[in-house]
């Protein structure tokens, strides 16, 4: 062993503790990667705003484009859509989210540990395939409730049509509801029983307690996720797209692609002062979102000993919450799951009948597996997902290693920016990356380069979120516990701190892993003619009828999504209160 | 078994002068402290007094504005010298929160230390099974502390912290997690096993009763100084301020004024005390213990001796061995030690009488008024 003295010497020798070569590096390149991921295509996108002609013509500045874009009458009505759009589902949404929430956290509601496993189904469930399936039920033409409907109570006419505001509303509610849940849930799960026990012995009444105690303690929760799925409507694309665009119902977003990826030609310099708009719009959202959630926190109460959450006893009331939840459940998950997959037993999926059942076939298999795109559409999907998810995380962790337990002013600010996408709509940042790239010699336009940088830098921030909630929960005690047993950086970083990190790490990819499987807001946009993905292939299959091949491409999707859900909570112990929701 | 120091350099901590801000607030203000080898010393005040601070900047977690600390004759930091790094230091820490690490177990826990110093693998089992079955722990070597006590969890991270043989001990108030019962075993546990490993040990606390009962030496702490340090015995008998008073013990305050020099007026009761050389007309506390506050009944009718002051009942609690009667005194509230079984009832008057030996005379700190 060395003697006492000798070590002390060496140890005050390395002055410099902790201060290797990456440790010194590692910081910069962080900084100058999250400036540029995420400020060269806005940069982009206002020069293109301001500039005549597309990306790839030369071009003027001009202002053109602006009184183009808003001086045009129908811009008010797209507003309006927009707005009425966005309330609705927030409020569809959040009215979901919340009851479920209550009844799952709060009450004695039998099977409440399956309805929380298909809330999180219902959130892995792909926009793209719900929308499609809706078309099934609802079309006006071959919808199954329209026609059970018109043949029980003997209409002339079906009662119900998707391809309307109401239905665009009425589909995406159900979809975003587990985001409500999300924030919600935890929410309700924290609220003291003996605080509502207290109210109860100061001579309140049930309803009383909820008014005066339950919900004021739940109230930042419920207005956070109502402003976020407010952004989230805003923001949204397929639901718009493919409900609404094709009966002309514009919304923000789909008026952008329509300028840049439908009429012909294509009017970028339209689309790019449509997107500064939106942009705009967002960005206050989001400031606002943030205020509120600031102001939340003052709300947190601290839990003392006996802290526990308080069950209702909902008596014989209690079935029939199970009930209403499983009707919800079977409309939402397992109904439009067995259309699917019945839709890709059948050549041509045109009015229901029964005599549907004795034409089954694997045709749409077997000729999707013949398609020429799809195998590549689903090799350049999976390696998106994995890698791109996997560069994500690790950016995440790397940015979160150096801002979360830092407050210097360059934290701050890098911080700050790392968190800026979450402002930018799929359909902004899409726009931003064309001008962004288009021009750039290098093989990033074109091929899924592109598909990837956009992904990872839009949901950098929702990584961060993640990667965050995983090192706040490592004490710094923790990590200087290490360093009092001797440990130096490296050594504290590979056993105490990574170890402890890596479930949110693996909830972080996971997370991701989903959302890029199926991203079809940028993808739409960036996607290379002879460089396919599976969304925009699925996309593609809608637009154009091919409903039995988007069945059966459906089906693939669902197993890919199930058979990765397993793997990550068998092996990774991934849990789904982990991801970084809002 | 390693060549660790020997009885000779065995580690004397001497903190010299320490000095720490945090913006504008001193939270440490020119703390000096000696604690000798092999013994237990304890820094006690209330909760934000730069206690933990003071710890952390032993333990090489926070570097001083300015101060020097030394361990067994090295400089561990200095006023413009290099620190030398935590894991650099030799000093075993338990932290009041125990941070013991929740992937590992408790024998991986305690075997981290030995790892982080390269220790020979052969060697480490054997190490780590001593030092849990120091703690009585062995049993528990393969859990998670997940699946432990909070007691339990407590001991891994004390076997944790004397793994590995560390020159100095810092206990960061490890008992104010456990509940009444076990703190008082895991107290003398703690004590035990000092004396038996003879570790310099620096142990933090707000109890007094923790302080008095553990230490070899006490330091009061106040707003990041050291107000008064001693043998427990001397601070508990002779304290200095009417601050360290009150901190150990010295629960009853009565305002008065010297009248002269064997007189006070309480109010303007005259009451028969020497007051030194202080002058007429001096605000002063008096400070008391509820032991040596002594009671009579005052309902028979009898006079009031000039030792004596006039108050009456408000309440009687009783404890296991003892009961507290409080009483009213001269618009005060003072607690008094009475025997189990005397019974006093609420509005009762009585005597309370002030031994001269028993009271401590401070001239007025308007900072403690009640
Ligand atoms: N990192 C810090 N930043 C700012 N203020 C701090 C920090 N650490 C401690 N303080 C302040 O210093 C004072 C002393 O803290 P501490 O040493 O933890 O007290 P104690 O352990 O005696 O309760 C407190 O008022 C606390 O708010
Ligand atoms: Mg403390």
């Amino acid at each position: 062993m060395i003697p006492e003295a000798t070590k002390v010497h060496n140890a005050a020798d390395a002055g410099a503790f902790g201060r290797s070569l990456s440790d010194r590096l590692l910081p910069g390149l962080t900084r100058v990667l999250v400036v540029a991921l995420v400020l060269y295509p806005i940069g982009w996108l206002v020069y293109g705003s301001v500039r005549s002609g597309a990306p790839f013509e030369s071009g003027t500045l001009t202002l053109a484009n602006y009184a183009k874009a808003y001086a045009d009458p129908q811009i008010g009505r797209v507003v309006l859509n927009t707005i009425v759009f966005a309330f609705g589902q927030a409020c569809g949404a959040l009215a979901i989210g919340t009851t479920l929430a209550w009844i799952i956290v709060r009450t004695n509601t039998p099977g409440r540990r399956i309805f929380e496993s298909l809330t999180l189904v219902l959130f892995l469930f792909p926009l793209i395939m719900a929308v499609f399936a809706w078309t099934m039920l609802l079309s006006p033409q071959r919808g199954l409730f329209n026609i059970v409907l018109m043949e029980v109570f003997g209409l002339a006419s079906a009662p119900f049509d998707v391809y309307t505001m109401g239905g665009m509303i009425f589909v995406q509610s159900l979809y975003v509801a587990p985001i409500a849940f999300l924030i919600v849930a935890p929410a309700m799960a924290s609220v003291d029983g003996n605080l509502e026990e207290a109210a109860r012995m100061s001579g309140a009444g049930p309803w009383m307690v909820a008014r005066r105690v339950s919900l004021p303690l739940v109230l930042p929760a419920l207005s956070s996720a109502f402003l976020l799925l407010f952004i989230v409507g805003i923001e949204s694309f397929d639901v718009p797209q493919m409900l609404g665009a094709q009966k002309g119902i514009f919304t923000y977003p789909t008026l952008i692609y329509h300028a840049i990826a439908v009429r012909f030609p294509a009017d970028y310099g339209l689309g790019t002062a449509l997107a500064m708009g939106l942009l705009a719009v967002t960005a206050v959202a989001v400031l606002v979102y943030r205020r509120i959630m600031a102001r939340g926190e003052r709300f947190e109460t601290i839990k003392g000993k006996g802290f526990r959450t308080r069950e209702i006893d909902l008596g014989n009331w209690r079935f029939a919450a199970a009930g209403l939840c499983w009707m919800f459940f079977v409309v939402t998950v397992f109904l439009p799951l067995g259309i699917i997959v019945l839709g890709s037993l059948l050549r041509f999926f045109g009015r229901f009948s029964w005599a549907m059942f004795s034409r089954l076939t694997f045709d749409n298999y077997v000729r999707l597996f013949e398609h020429p795109a799809i195998g590549k559409a689903i090799v350049n999907s999976l390696i998106l997902a994995v890698f791109a998810g996997l560069a994500c995380v690790l950016l995440a962790a790397l940015v979160g290693h150096l801002t979360v337990k830092s407050k210097t002013v360059a934290a701050n600010i890098m911080e700050a920016v790392a968190m800026l996408p979450i402002a930018f709509p799929a359909t902004v940042l899409g726009v931003g990356m064309l001008w962004a790239w288009i021009v750039v010699p290098l093989p990033i336009y074109g091929t899924i380069l592109i598909l990837a940088i956009a992904y990872v830098t839009r949901y950098l921030p929702l990584a961060l979120r993640t990667v965050s909630g995983g090192f706040a929960q490592i004490s710094v005690e923790m990590d200087e516990a290490a360093r009092l047993s001797g440990a130096g950086w490296g050594m504290t970083l590979r056993r105490i701190t990574l170890p402890l990190l890596k479930p949110a790490l693996s909830a972080a990819w996971l997370m991701l892993f989903m959302i890029f499987i199926r991203e079809l807001g940028m993808s739409v946009l960036l996607v290379g003619t002879g460089n396919p993905v599976l969304s925009v292939v699925m996309f593609d299959y809608y637009q154009s009828g091919e409903l039995g091949l988007l069945a059966a491409c459906s089906v693939f999707l669902i197993v890919l999504i199930l058979v990765t859900t397993m793997v990550a909570r068998r092996w990774f112990g991934v849990r789904f209160s982990q991801f970084g929701i809002g | 078994m390693r060549s660790g120091p020997t009885q000779a350099d065995l580690a004397h901590l001497r903190i010299a002068g320490l000095h720490k801000a945090f913006g504008e607030f001193l939270a440490v203000d020119g703390v000096s402290l000696d604690i000798s080898a092999g013994t237990l010393g304890t820094l006690l005040g209330p909760s934000g007094c730069g206690k933990t601070t003071t710890l952390r900047i032993v333990a090489g977690l926070e570097q001083p504005d300015s101060g020097r600390v030394e361990l067994g004759g090295s400089v561990l930091c200095a006023t413009g010298s290099p620190m030398i790094p935590p894991e650099g230091r030799r000093i075993g820490m338990v932290f009041q929160s125990y941070a013991v690490w929740p992937h590992m177990t408790a024998a991986e826990n305690v075997a981290f230390p030995l790892q982080a110093r390269k220790v020979f693998r052969s060697e480490i089992a054997g190490k780590v099974k001593e030092a849990l079955r120091l703690v009585r722990l062995e049993a528990h070597a393969d859990r998670y502390p997940g699946q432990l006590s909070g007691g339990q969890q407590q001991r891994v991270a004390l076997a944790r912290a004397i793994v590995f043989e560390p020159r100095l001990l810092l206990l960061d108030e490890p008992l104010s997690n456990l509940d009444a019962s076990l703190r008082e075993e895991m107290r003398i546990e703690i004590r035990s096993l000092q004396q038996r490993l003879g570790m310099t040990t620096l142990f933090v606390t707000h109890d007094q009763d923790e302080a008095l009962s553990l230490s070899d030496t006490v330091a009061i702490m106040q707003r990041g100084r050291i107000v008064q340090a001693g043998r427990p015995r001397d601070v508990y008998e002779r304290p200095t301020t009417p601050f360290v008073a009150r901190f150990v013990g010295w629960k009853n305050f009565l305002r008065a004024r010297v009248a002269d020099s064997a007189t006070v007026h309480v109010g303007d009761v005259p009451l028969a005390l020497q007051s030194g050389g202080l002058s007429r007309g001096t605000e002063v506390d008096l400070c008391i213990r509820p032991e040596e506050l002594f009671i009579r009944d005052a309902s028979n009718g009898s006079d009031r001796d000039e030792r004596e002051l006039a108050g009456e009942v408000i309440a009687q609690l009783y404890k296991a061995t003892h009961a507290d009667l409080e009483v009213l005194v001269a618009g005060r509230m003072l607690s008094a030690r009475v025997p189990a079984s005397a019974e006093f009832v609420r509005g009762q008057p009585i005597f309370v009488r002030l031994a001269p030996e028993h009271v401590l005379m401070f001239p007025a700190d308007t900072d403690l008024d009640p």
